[in-house]
């Protein structure tokens, strides 16, 4: 796979699986500079944090989620560079498109604030649990897969029904 | 909590960079690789993930063994049965799990934003339940078969094997996964 075509041409199963293979092994090594497998939820559990810090619910912030679970601004950043990294490769391959649909954003909303919710329970998103968890044989990341796949067959199911 | 140094966040800016490229080239989204299966048949997405989890089972449990990396936590309990659930109602009704959202913003598709605004609300609201009831989820002195905080691996529970000996049979049965879809595919 040559730089050009890594840079412009889509990636097909096969290639993009090997590709995000090799940079998630990579990712975990400390003397790479990161060090930590993939998930975004801490970047999101950061800012809400900082958000709750901010309007000084500190009766939320003592309980055991926020306690024991911690959030390093360091996943943040690398949430930010993965936005800027998706929007560097759809800006240089006219796949940058700029729109507001209307339509889709009552699902948005809704699918977004239980994905919160889910997130508080399973401490982590499905990447956290299905390339994260499930990789280093946690039985928590094997239990919230068994649940991900039932939720997103059923919400398969709802989505299907109303579209 | 752990002090970072400059070449954590270096590291973070990179690879952050590097993953959001390949993710948007390859348009990956795990939503996909369930939904699609159910829906459609559609195992492309899928037929990803079975790779990828072949050979980061291999090195992850790999580098556990000779303690390159210290492991992810994620307790264990009915919670995480349910929180799995509503995780997945979530990503598939929204059209996309945290990753695939956030790629999709970097594409200029802004409705996306709403659907991180309400993670956040949903992350608030969700974990004013440990207010309400402290000891019903993850705490201090909670267990899960005899394991604290509930965190525990398939390793110790086959009788104290070394990580990679579980990781190399969890990688075979994903690359034969794999093989079986894209054979069934072509």
């Amino acid at each position: 796979m040559g730089v050009k075509e890594l840079i412009h041409e889509p990636l097909d199963e096969k290639k993009g699986g090997i590709a995000l293979g090799i940079i998630l092994v990579l990712l975990v090594i400390p003397a790479l500079g990161y060090g930590r497998a993939w998930a975004f939820a801490g970047g999101l559990r950061w800012m809400d944090y900082k958000i709750l810090e901010a309007a000084g619910a500190y009766s939320l912030l003592s309980n055991s989620f926020w306690s024991l679970i911690k959030a390093p601004m360091l996943v943040f950043i690398f949430l930010v560079a993965f936005v800027v990294g998706s929007f560097i490769a759809a800006k240089i391959n006219g796949e940058f498109v700029n729109t507001w649909d209307k339509s889709t954003i009552h699902y948005q909303i809704i699918g977004g604030f239980l994905m919160g919710v889910g997130i508080v329970l399973i401490t982590t998103c499905n990447i956290g649990i299905f390339l994260n968890s499930m990789p280093q044989l946690s039985i928590g990341g094997y239990i919230a897969a068994v649940g991900l796949v039932i939720g997103t067959y059923i919400g398969a199911k709802i989505y299907e029904r109303t579209m | 909590m752990t002090d970072y140094t400059l070449a954590n966040y270096a590291g973070a800016i990179v690879f952050g960079l590097l993953l959001g490229f390949v993710v948007q080239r390859s348009r990956y989204c795990m939503t996909g690789a369930i939904r699609d299966y159910f829906l459609f048949g559609i195992t492309r997405n899928l037929q990803m993930t079975f790779i990828v989890l072949a050979i980061i089972s291999f090195f992850y449990t790999l580098f556990l063994t000779y303690g390159v990396f210290r492991p992810t936590m994620v307790p264990a309990g009915w919670f995480t049965l349910v929180g799995g659930i509503i995780f997945g109602i979530g990503m598939a009704i929204g059209g996309g799990c945290v990753t695939s959202t956030f790629y999709r913003i970097g594409e200029g598709q802004w409705n996306y934003v709403a659907s991180v605004i309400f993670m956040l609300v949903g992350i608030i609201a969700g974990s004013w339940l440990f207010n309400v009831a402290p000891y019903a989820f993850f705490y201090e002195g909670y267990t899960f078969l005899g394991y604290d905080y509930g965190l525990v691996w398939l390793n110790d529970l086959l009788g104290d094997l070394p990580p990679v000996a579980v990781g190399v049979v969890q990688a075979a049965i994903f690359a034969i996964a794999y093989y079986k879809l894209s054979k069934s595919e072509a």
